[in-house]
């Protein structure tokens, strides 16, 4: 599965996650931290994630 | 996880409203939020005239918006800080966003104010926030008063506000205490100023923008580690994960049954103010902070 993480565009692959609250505990994120983008739709921490998905991570960023 | 009010997929879970919602649906939440802060707070009617700081971030932007569909009175700001590696996208956001929005916007440029910030920043070795913050505040506030808006809005958000309130019940600090709050009033020579987003955490807001499809500026300010808050923030995330709606309930309980005891104590502290000679912002000083920032800087 490749990962995008914003907004340091840096790529990561995992080769499986499960869901989307395993996937964020992998990049030590917590569910308000990060959006997670999977084409043009939101995943919500319960949904699962696929070995050929594409996904975006979007941490929200405090911009002071 | 399915919407709670119409049973589609979920696209956003809020564990503190122990609900989720799918795009639509969410939005309709979002509304709901600003809609309950402007009518509890009274924060302003149709009949203002209403400035929104427009920094070019999710927030700014995501109140804008919602301001505007809601049928209020707004223009923008947008204070451009001459910061090279951060200034150019944002002031292009801002921009943008106006533009599909068709929001009236203004620009101020500290380069053409003599206050940029990257010069500010080579002369002092504290962190750069406050005196940026500083000239922020002034500018907004004087364009506000000079024409003719009758409220300021800003973006602050639930995390912002509970931040700022941890870092001020850690020093007990008496007169932020007295102040903090969702409105400030106007008094001698500052405009009324409202926080329309204080019930919607940035994890909100940024899901706003998606589903909204706002283009939000998310390039960092090179400054920001001196950043206020970044710590509490963190601090209080950690809370929150752990026991979710923690953070409004802080924020509200305070504004509900503490609040009030430290804005009493606050009565007639303004009675020092006077103009400042060079420019008549009010101070308490001999001469405004802005002011003196821009006698440091050409003292080169
Ligand atoms: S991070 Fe600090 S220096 Fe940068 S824009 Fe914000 S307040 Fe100004
Ligand atoms: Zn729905
Ligand atoms: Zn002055």
């Amino acid at each position: 599965m490749q990962i995008l993480i914003e907004p340091e565009n840096k790529v990561v692959f995992l080769t499986r996650a499960g869901n989307v609250d395993n996937l964020l505990r992998l990049l030590r994120l917590k569910p308000g931290q990060a959006l997670v983008i999977r084409g043009s739709e939101l995943l919500t921490p319960d949904r699962k994630v696929e070995p050929e998905d594409e996904i975006i991570i979007r941490k929200i960023v405090s911009r002071g | 996880m399915k919407c709670t009010r119409c049973r589609a997929v979920a696209a956003v879970a809020l564990p503190r409203h122990n609900a989720g919602f799918c795009p639509d649906c969410f939005q309709v939440f979002f509304t709901r939020q600003v809609e309950k802060a402007i009518k509890d707070n009274l924060l302003f009617s149709k009949e203002d005239k209403i400035l929104t700081a427009l920094s070019g971030g999710k927030d700014s932007l995501a109140l804008s918006r919602e301001l505007k569909l809601l049928g209020y009175d707004i223009a923008g700001l947008h204070v451009d800080l001459a910061i090279p590696e951060s200034s150019v996208q944002a002031r292009e956001h801002v921009l943008n966003f106006c533009k599909i929005f068709e929001i009236p916007v203004h620009i101020l440029d500290m380069d053409k104010e003599c206050l940029p910030i990257p010069e500010i920043k080579k002369r002092i070795s504290r962190p750069v926030c406050s005196m940026c913050g500083r000239i922020k505040r002034y500018y907004f506030n004087r364009f506000a008063l000079e024409n003719g808006f009758t409220v300021l809005a800003t973006g602050h958000n639930l995390d912002d506000e509970t931040a700022r309130l941890f870092s001020n019940v850690l020093r007990w600090d008496q007169s932020y205490l007295g102040d903090q709050g969702p409105v400030l009033e106007a008094r001698q020579g500052f405009v009324r100023k409202v926080k329309p987003l204080y019930r919607l955490s940035e994890y909100e807001t940024a899901n706003y923008c998606f589903i909204t499809g706002i283009n939000y500026c998310y390039t960092p300010c090179p400054y920001s580690k001196g950043a206020s808050f970044t710590y509490y923030k963190s601090i209080l995330d950690d809370l929150e994960h752990e026991q979710p709606g923690r953070k409004i309930s802080f924020y509200e309980g305070f504004l509900r049954r503490a609040k009030k005891y430290f804005a009493e104590r606050e009565d007639g502290r303004d009675t020092n103010l006077k103009p400042c000679p060079r420019c008549s912002y009010p101070t308490s000083a001999e001469i405004c902070g802005v002011c003196r920032i821009r006698a440091m800087l050409s003292a080169g």
